[in-house]
């Protein structure tokens, strides 16, 4: 008798809500991340996706609807050079059914809060090595919901208040 | 005098608007994807980024990932 193996599953589809607020008209969608060994695509809404790949040196982003796409500048963060803003811990809260450590950074002109949860409250103990070792290694956005956070926590929620010039 | 309105006031000057971006996570998950989702389609075409329009939306342009300290991950070696 044959056996088929089902193939392993070996890339990581992250799920996050956005809420923008304070705009003339607040806007609320869902991000879809989607890490493998080739690298991560995100489409932020049905119009847009991000992809950053392992075979180019910067990110491009795809515009669907005129079937379009532009390469993003990374001149602002030469590798090596840039390691995020400085985390402050400012307490803990209850993110969902996540108790969260809730870190506050600046960097002058932007501010924000992440809120970053152990890894086991987040993931089945079965895959968290996995996730550690290729799709939370890969993700590595920092502020972004889904990245691994120092090798034991996951962000599970992050807040960025900027002011736009009218 | 009926029908006239005060003196008409300049619309008070705004400098800035304070917007504030929320993410939660909702879900992850393993999965296999396609080879597709991670190729730029072969019938889109480059514009320069200068060729771009910004949106009169009032919402910040998608933060760039690199910004946020993403690195693109090293390429895999399949034995």
């Amino acid at each position: 008798m044959r056996t088929f193996d089902a193939a392993p599953l070996a890339d990581w589809c992250i799920v996050s809500s956005n809420a923008t607020s304070g705009a003339v008209a607040p806007v609320t969608n869902h991000v879809i991340t989607k890490v493998g060994a080739m690298g991560l695509r995100r489409d932020t809404d049905a119009t847009s996706s991000v992809l950053v790949l392992s075979d180019r040196p910067e990110p491009v982003q795809l515009f669907h609807e005129n079937k379009t796409y532009v390469r993003v500048s990374t001149a602002a963060t030469e590798p090596g050079t840039h390691s995020g803003p400085h985390l402050t811990p400012v307490g803990q809260e209850q993110v969902g059914r996540y108790p969260s450590r809730v870190l506050a950074w600046t960097n002058g002109t932007d501010r924000g809060r992440i809120w970053v949860a152990p890894v086991a409250q987040v993931l089945e103990p079965i895959i968290v090595g996995l996730y550690a070792s290729t799709g939370g290694t890969n993700t590595g956005v920092f502020q972004s919901p889904g990245a691994l956070f120092e090798k034991n926590s996951i962000v599970v929620a992050t807040e960025l208040t900027r002011a736009v010039p009218v | 005098m009926p029908g006239l309105a005060g003196p008409i006031s300049a619309p008070a000057q705004v400098t800035n608007l304070t917007l504030t971006m929320t993410s939660t996570l909702i879900s992850i998950t393993q999965t296999n994807l396609m080879p597709a989702e991670f190729e730029i389609p072969s019938d889109y075409r480059e514009v320069p980024a200068s060729a771009l329009v910004a949106r009169d939306s009032g919402v910040p342009a998608p933060l760039d990932p690199t910004r946020l300290g993403f690195k693109p991950p090293a390429p895999t070696l399949k034995a």
